[in-house]
């Protein structure tokens, strides 16, 4: 009675009565959501639950034997996931071990393992990729949001097809439920309720009949909602809404509207890590590492099409070659600039191949792109020419680091250190370091100072005299990463050339440090 | 094939007045400008500097030049120098340190095909490289790469290259002296061959030595 009161839009048609399975075939298709208006369709929640996930991402759903999945509750291990055998011997979730292997001594059982049921889920998560882009993870449930790719799949009908028979081949006694909002959907799933409404108004009239505590999970307000006499949703719903604020908290109330579409409440989709990751088996092997040119290309042209669905660029490719006694070679390609310019990618690529010198047959050419940058709209100015040149300029830098290797092709900058052989240092081409000071410098420094000998009171230098000049500049730093300095810096010359020479105050001994 | 377009050809000897400009950027040095034709380095052209000792290349030859030419592009190629060309003492002398590329490697293949590339690339105003002995085709080659991006080629190689066959535009021989170097031009395209130029160093002016007493110690 109550809840001929409470239902003035139910939609019995897509509401299938409590069966487990329902069968949407025989549902008539008029009254199917595809005749719904696509206005109404901005969101629609599927979600899947995966009743023995715990059995699951462990790998145990197929075995035979009586089994448990179970966890520490503080001083006693309780049981989390019996399997359907243990089941079958009386075992229920929420018993104690103990008590479970009791009642079956063969009992076999597994330790919770949360992470790995995290992990399965993900990777669950990028197979429902299949179906829309917007896929999130509630839980331990699996929220895909269809609104959008119903049409492509020939209606929801179809979708649910699929997906359905997707869930059996993965996953054991999955639930799908759709719903207008992911609360609504995960709850039914979670439920065992498997529904398909996708009009805000019937939600109501399609969860009163579950279980409140499906909704209520901390065992206190449990505790008062069985006071109240509230057994299901319905009468859940039934409750004045302050009432129901003052006595279980607004975040009830709040969770409530959120069921019913009438609070917003956003979900975040996974995105995926966009890893290229693309290989070529040959089954007689490549001799000739000319002949792989193809094979790359169309290598290539795949990663093309994968970097423009993400609207990602390429930063450094990585090919692989796996030769017969499966050795492998990793050949890194550098970019300076990412892009994804396949005829481009392919010079440098084939640069850095040129390198590579093999005698075996390759029987795999695999490419592997892991680090990307996002695409950053860009717009051209029609006069400039700009541009152009810097192009031409990364593409050279480009070219020598892949021929060369990367550290073969740098920049010079200079570094704030007293310390002449520190005050300089490589680094990437391009980049600028401190500014200059100070006195005038030589334009050559030997990695090595070169001793210069004294004789007769004269500094000589390959068989020439030295002559210092009178400017004397003392260099005493660098005590505090123990590679101190101290040293009388002098402008000398001999017959040939321009010197800078120092004269070690510590041992007294000369040395040539650079040339002018 | 018009006069016109036979006269845009860089290729074809106009003799010293009739030199385009931009072919040559000034050395910076009274001396060099006046007798090298066109009045500098030739640029779109690879210029051969012998040096007594490698090690100690006269890099202060070409500062004025590579720090007037250094704004015209975005890059400057340093090919496997003999030091550390030291960026305090670069910087003092106006090169833009960001500009430089320093490229360090020991395979002589490498060398020459990074010699290639960078004055091929038409993105180096220069490109500096110490080859070792070079053959003359690949003289040809980096001469032709030269022609093709139009910077300055500059190759440093010791005296043992004095009598080898070059196809470089310039080639010249620096002995050093007490304040500078004495630069013999041994090939010059479109010039005659000067002898004996004296070049000062730009610091050897304010120069009063004196024999130092620590030098005992």
């Amino acid at each position: 009675m109550v809840r001929a009161h409470q239902n003035p839009g139910s939609c019995p048609a897509s509401t299938p009565p409590d069966r487990r399975k329902p069968n949407l075939e025989k549902v008539p298709s008029a009254a199917l959501p595809d005749a719904l208006q696509p206005t109404l369709l901005d969101h629609l929640w599927l979600a899947i639950s995966f009743p023995f996930l715990p059995l699951e991402a462990l790998g145990q759903v197929k075995r035979k034997q009586p089994m448990a999945v179970y966890t520490q509750q503080g001083q006693v291990y309780k049981v989390v996931m019996p399997n359907p055998a243990a089941t079958k011997s009386g075992i229920q979730a929420g018993m104690t071990l103990t008590e479970a292997q009791t009642l079956n001594p063969t009992l076999h059982a597994i330790p919770r393992d949360v992470s790995a049921e995290n992990a399965h889920l993900q990777h669950l998560a990028m197979l429902a990729g299949d179906w829309t882009s917007a896929v999130s993870i509630a839980e331990d449930s699996l929220l895909l949001d269809i609104a959008g790719s119903a049409r492509l799949f020939g209606g929801i009908t179809h979708l649910l097809e699929q997906i359905r028979s997707w869930t059996a081949s993965v996953a054991l006694a999955p639930c799908i439920s759709v719903m207008p909002t992911p609360a609504g959907a995960v709850l039914c799933a979670r439920a065992g309720k498997s529904l398909c409404i996708t009009a805000k108004e019937h939600i109501r009239s399609a969860i009163r009949e579950l279980p409140a505590r499906a909704l209520v999970t901390d065992a206190k307000r449990q505790r008062s909602l069985n006071r109240f006499g509230i057994n299901t949703l319905g009468d859940l719903l039934r409750l004045p809404r302050d009432g129901l604020a003052r006595r279980l908290g607004p975040d009830l109330v709040q969770q409530l509207d959120k069921l019913l579409g009438q609070h917003p409440d956003p979900q975040t989709a996974i995105t995926p890590p966009p890893v290229f990751l693309q290989r070529i088996v040959f089954d007689t092997g490549v001799a000739n590492t000319a002949q792989l040119a193809p094979f790359m290309e169309a290598l290539l042209e795949k990663l093309q099409t994968h970097l423009t669905r993400y609207h990602i660029l390429a930063e450094q490719l990585e090919w692989h070659l796996i030769n017969e006694s499966s050795l492998s070679y990793r050949i890194p390609v550098y970019l300076t600039q990412p892009h994804r310019d396949t005829p481009r990618l392919m010079k440098l690529s084939w640069l850095a191949f040129e390198k590579l010198k093999t005698k075996d047959f390759i029987t795999h050419l695999v490419l592997r792109v892991t680090r990307f940058a996002p695409l950053l709209p860009s717009s051209r100015d029609i006069f400039s020419v700009l541009p152009k040149t810097a192009d031409r300029g990364t593409s050279l830098v480009e070219r020598l680091q892949n021929r060369l290797g990367r550290h073969a092709v740098q920049g010079l900058c200079i570094q704030s250190d007293h310390r002449p052989e520190k005050a300089w240092n490589r680094c990437n081409a391009g980049d600028t370091g401190a500014l200059p000071y100070g006195a005038q410098r030589p334009l050559w420094l030997l990695e090595t100072p070169r001793t210069v000998r004294v004789s007769q009171g004269q500094l000589v230098l390959g068989g020439q005299q030295l002559l210092l000049q009178r400017q004397r500049e003392r260099i005493c730093s660098g005590w505090w990463d123990n590679q101190p300095v101290r040293r009388d810096y002098y402008h000398a010359r001999t017959a040939a050339l321009q010197a800078w020479v120092f004269r070690d105050l510590d041992s007294g001994n000369w040395y040539l440090h650079g040339i002018f | 094939m018009s006069l016109e377009s036979c006269l845009q050809r860089r290729d074809i000897w106009r003799g010293r007045k009739a030199a385009q400009p931009g072919d040559a950027v000034a050395t910076g040095f009274a001396v060099l400008d006046r007798h090298l034709p066109g009045g500098g380095w030739p640029q779109h052209a690879l210029t051969e500097i012998l040096v007594e000792d490698i090690a100690y290349s006269p890099l202060w030859l070409l500062m004025p030049a590579l720090g007037e030419v250094m704004p015209s592009r975005p890059w400057q190629a340093w090919i496997a120098p003999p030091a550390i060309p030291y960026p305090p003492g670069l910087s003092q002398n106006d090169l833009e340190l960001s500009k430089i590329l320093l490229i360090s490697t020991t395979d002589r293949a490498d060398i020459l095909w990074s010699a290639e590339q960078a004055l091929r690339s038409r993105a180096c105003s220069a490109m500096l490289c110490w080859p070792g002995r070079l053959h003359q085709s690949a003289t040809r080659r980096l001469q032709l790469a030269a022609e093709y991006g139009g910077g300055l080629g500059i190759c440093f190689q010791d005296e043992s290259a004095l009598n080898t066959h070059s196809m470089a535009t310039l080639k010249l021989h620096c002995r050093n002296t007490d304040d500078g170097v004495r630069v013999d031009l041994i090939k010059c395209r479109g010039g005659p061959l000067r002898q004996n130029l004296v070049v000062q160093h730009p610091s050897s002016s304010f120069t009063t030595e004196f024999t130092t007493k620590e030098g005992s110690g």
